[in-house]
């Protein structure tokens, strides 16, 4: 059982070519199973990727690459528990992938 | 939505950038591929007609509209998500596409232009999708 999802890498070229991350402070919201969370982690600073679904984060958590591990937090929480609740320095950009 | 991009707003550093990624509200074409062959066997539909597609596009026009973000870029591209049967598909529109409506004569098409396209064939959802870049005003 595979399912591949951007098995041709649009998404992930069409991102590259909007945005450069370099050394940004990510929010993304809907992180699912972390797909691209790695490839945001790859050149930002930092990632905070939410999702509502623990399941997922706890996926999210196990699949991360060694390399992306010390730049990225996820937490199994709502945008708006998390606006509610979050004090630290603003981010850079913010992305949702299919959640907004 | 409206009130999620509000909400973010308030974390972002001055002029700090929202992207935004949705399917584009027309039914996605599914295929079987395999090797160079592709057969193109019909649509996978909506339940609500991709109601939240609509309502995605309509929060990034409001708060554009309302003065809170410029409109950056936009770009259209192709989300192929490939699947290796029927079960592994229906296991992926239950878990991320609970509205997808795979009606009997398309499951059936598929069948046939898998047993057509013999072992290693694939199943492809081809999904137009937009990605949006807003920017703080």
């Amino acid at each position: 059982m595979t399912i591949i999802k951007d098995s041709e890498g649009h998404e992930a070229t069409v991102l590259n070519a909007m945005a450069n991350f370099q050394n940004h402070r990510v929010l993304e919201i809907g992180c699912g199973d972390g797909r691209v969370t790695w490839r945001l982690a790859d050149n930002a600073a930092f990632v905070m990727a939410l999702d509502p679904n623990a399941d997922d984060i706890e996926k999210a958590k196990g699949n991360t690459p060694e390399r992306s591990r010390e730049k990225v937090s996820f937490l199994p929480s709502t945008l708006e528990d998390f606006v509610a609740s979050y004090t630290g320095a603003k981010f850079n950009s913010a992305i949702f992938s299919w959640s907004l | 939505m409206v009130h999620a991009l509000q909400s973010v707003r308030k974390l972002l550093v001055p002029h700090g950038i929202v992207i935004e990624v949705h399917n584009l509200p027309v039914p996605p074409v599914i295929e079987v591929h395999s090797g160079t062959s592709i057969i193109k066997v019909g649509w996978l539909l909506d339940k609500t007609d991709f109601e939240v597609e609509r309502s995605a596009f309509n929060a990034l026009f409001q708060v554009i509209e309302n003065g809170e973000y410029l409109l950056d870029d936009q770009r259209d591209f192709l989300f192929n998500t490939q699947v290796d049967d029927l079960q592994e598909m229906q296991s992926w529109l239950d878990q991320w596409w609970e509205s997808a409506i795979l009606s009997e004569l398309t499951n059936k098409k598929i069948k046939a232009a898998m047993d057509q396209a013999g072992k290693g064939s694939r199943i492809v959802t081809v999904i137009p999708t937009r990605m949006v870049k807003l920017r703080v005003k």
